[in-house]
C-alpha cells in the first residue's frame, strides 16, 4: 500500500470502519512509513480532543414540553395559544405563553399520575409566605372551614369581596368550573379573599391578595424564585406531592392567585382555563 | 379529533419524538448556542409533524427528520453567516508541512499542539469548520454514528463520507495548531 491510499484510509481505519484486509494493509503501512503514522496518531488526538471535550447533552424538560405544546396545538388549532391569556394581566412574552400551554399539553399526553383517595395535609410554617398560607387554608376548607358567601354568580362573589375585603379581588371567570362561593379574611394584616370552585368532583381553590401585599414590607410574601418564575414564564407551578399542584399568577386586577387543587397539574390547567 | 389525527399523532410521538436528543444535540454543535438550538429544533419537529406524510415507513427516521433540520440549518442560518464555501485546503496543507517539518519527533509535537488544549479551543476550531465538514465530524465523534449512517444523514456516499472526515479532522487539527502557536508552544520557524 502506498502512502496516498494509506491516507485516504486513515480515517476510517482509526474507526473501526475497515474490512479486515483493508485494515491490515493500513496497519503494516503506518508500521513502516513515519510520515503515515504521524498522520494517523495526530488524527487520533484531533479524534480523541473532540470527543473529550463535547459530552451529549439532554433536551431541557422545558423545551420537550414546549415542542409538544407546539405539536399538540397542530393537531386542535381552535383549542390552541390564548390559554391563559386572559388570566394573567401583562401581556406575555411569546416563549413564555407557549411555555405556559407547553406544560400544560406536554403534561397532558406525557404524564400519567396514578390517583388515590388518600387525603393530603400540608404541614407548613405560618411565615406569611402566601404558598404556605394557600395550603394552609386550603386544608382547613377541606376540614370543613364553609365559605362565608354562596354564590355561583361571579358579580354576586365579586360584590361580596369588594364590600368586604376592601381591595379589587378579581374573581376568574372559570367556564369549565362551578362557582361556590367565597370567604374573607386578614392574613398577617392583610387583605385575603379565598374563593371556591368545583371542577368535576374535585374541589379548586384560589388564594388571591393585592400583589403590594406581598412585594417589601407587605405582611406576606411570595420567595424571589417563585417570583423570578413567574416573571419568566407569567406562571409558576408546583407539585410535590403528584395529585396536588398549585399555580400562581397576577390577577388582572393587581391582584396575586394562588390555586391549589388535589388534581394533578394537567388537570388543574385545564380547570383554571378562562 | 378524528381518529386519523389521532393516530398520526400517536405514530408521530412513538417514532419520531424518541429522537430528539441526538437531533438537538447536532443542533447546539452546529449553532453554537442553546436558544438557536432550541428554535432549530422546535422548527424541525414541527415541519416534521406537518410533513409526517412524506416520510416513508421503514426507511431511517433519524436520517429523514436531520435532512429537515439541515434544511431547516441552512434556510435559518446560512444567510447570516459569512462562512466561505471553499476551503484554502493549500494553506491547510501547508500548516501540516510546517509542522512536520518544525518536528520530526510526533511525541514532542503532540505535546506542543494537544497538551495546553483548552475546551473552549476545541470548540472553537469545531465552528470554525465549513459546514459539511463540521457535520460529519460531529456526527462521527459527539453522536457517535457509523460512516454508514453518517451516509445516509448527509445523502451522500460512504467514501465521501470518509474523506470529509479525514479532512474535517485535518482541518481542526490546523486550527488547534493555530492555537497553539499563538500560546507560543509551536513557533512558525
Amino acid at each position: 500500500m502506498d502512502c496516498t491510499k494509506a491516507l485516504e484510509l486513515l480515517s476510517a481505519s482509526l474507526d473501526n470502519e475497515l474490512d479486515r484486509a483493508s485494515e491490515a494493509l493500513v496497519q503494516n503501512h503506518i508500521r513502516i512509513c513515519t510520515r503515515c503514522r504521524t498522520e494517523y496518531e495526530l488524527e487520533k488526538l484531533t479524534r480523541d480532543a473532540v470527543r473529550r471535550t463535547f459530552k451529549r447533552v439532554r433536551v431541557p424538560a422545558d423545551l420537550s414540553a414546549v415542542i409538544a405544546a407546539r405539536l399538540e396545538s397542530e393537531l386542535e388549532p381552535a383549542e390552541s395559544p390564548s390559554f391563559f391569556r386572559a388570566f394573567i394581566s401583562k401581556p406575555l412574552a411569546k416563549t413564555a405563553l407557549s411555555m405556559s400551554v407547553a406544560v400544560a399539553v406536554f403534561l397532558l399526553f406525557v404524564v400519567t399520575i396514578p390517583s388515590t383517595n388518600a387525603r393530603h395535609t400540608h404541614a407548613v410554617p405560618n411565615d406569611g409566605n402566601i404558598i404556605h398560607e394557600t395550603y394552609s387554608s386550603f386544608d382547613g376548607m377541606m376540614n370543613g372551614t364553609a365559605p362565608q358567601f354562596t354564590s355561583s354568580d361571579p358579580n354576586a362573589v365579586k360584590e361580596f369581596l369588594a364590600s368586604n375585603a376592601n381591595f379589587p379581588a378579581n374573581v376568574p371567570p372559570l367556564k369549565r368550573c362551578r362557582l361556590m362561593g367565597a370567604s374573607y379574611s386578614k392574613d398577617h394584616n392583610e387583605p385575603v379573599a379565598h374563593i371556591v370552585y368545583k371542577f368535576g368532583n374535585d374541589v379548586v381553590y384560589v388564594y388571591e391578595t393585592r400583589f403590594s401585599s406581598i412585594m417589601n414590607g407587605g405582611g406576606l410574601n411570595l420567595p424571589p424564585e417563585v417570583q423570578r418564575e413567574m416573571a419568566r414564564n407569567g406562571w409558576y407551578v408546583e407539585n410535590h406531592v403528584p395529585n396536588c399542584t398549585l399555580i400562581v399568577w397576577k390577577g388582572d386586577t393587581a391582584t396575586v392567585c394562588c390555586a391549589l387543587a388535589e388534581m394533578n397539574k394537567q388537570r388543574l390547567v385545564s380547570a383554571l382555563a378562562p | 379529533m378524528d381518529e386519523r389525527t389521532n393516530s398520526k399523532h400517536r405514530e408521530f410521538e412513538h417514532e419520531a419524538v424518541p429522537h430528539m436528543e441526538i437531533l438537538y444535540n447536532y443542533a447546539v454543535r452546529m449553532t453554537g448556542s442553546r436558544d438557536d438550538a432550541n428554535d432549530l429544533l422546535q422548527e424541525t419537529f414541527l415541519k416534521a409533524y406537518r410533513f409526517w406524510d412524506k416520510y416513508e415507513k421503514g426507511t431511517n427516521i433519524r436520517a429523514w427528520l436531520f435532512r429537515i433540520m439541515k434544511n431547516s440549518y441552512i434556510n435559518r442560518y446560512r444567510k447570516e453567516t459569512k462562512e466561505p464555501d471553499t476551503v484554502d485546503y493549500d494553506k491547510i496543507q501547508n500548516y501540516y508541512s510546517s509542522i512536520r517539518d518544525d518536528s520530526a519527533d510526533a511525541n514532542d509535537l503532540q505535546e506542543k499542539i494537544f497538551g495546553g488544549l483548552l475546551e473552549d479551543e476545541v470548540a472553537q476550531a469545531l465552528e470554525s469548520l465549513p459546514e459539511d465538514f463540521r457535520t460529519v465530524v460531529i456526527l462521527c465523534d459527539i453522536e457517535g454514528l457509523s460512516y454508514e449512517e453518517i451516509a445516509e444523514f448527509v445523502d451522500c456516499p460512504v467514501g465521501t463520507v470518509r474523506s470529509r472526515i479525514h479532512r474535517g479532522r485535518k482541518m481542526l487539527r490546523g486550527k488547534l495548531f493555530e492555537f497553539a502557536r499563538k500560546r507560543g508552544y509551536v513557533t512558525n520557524d
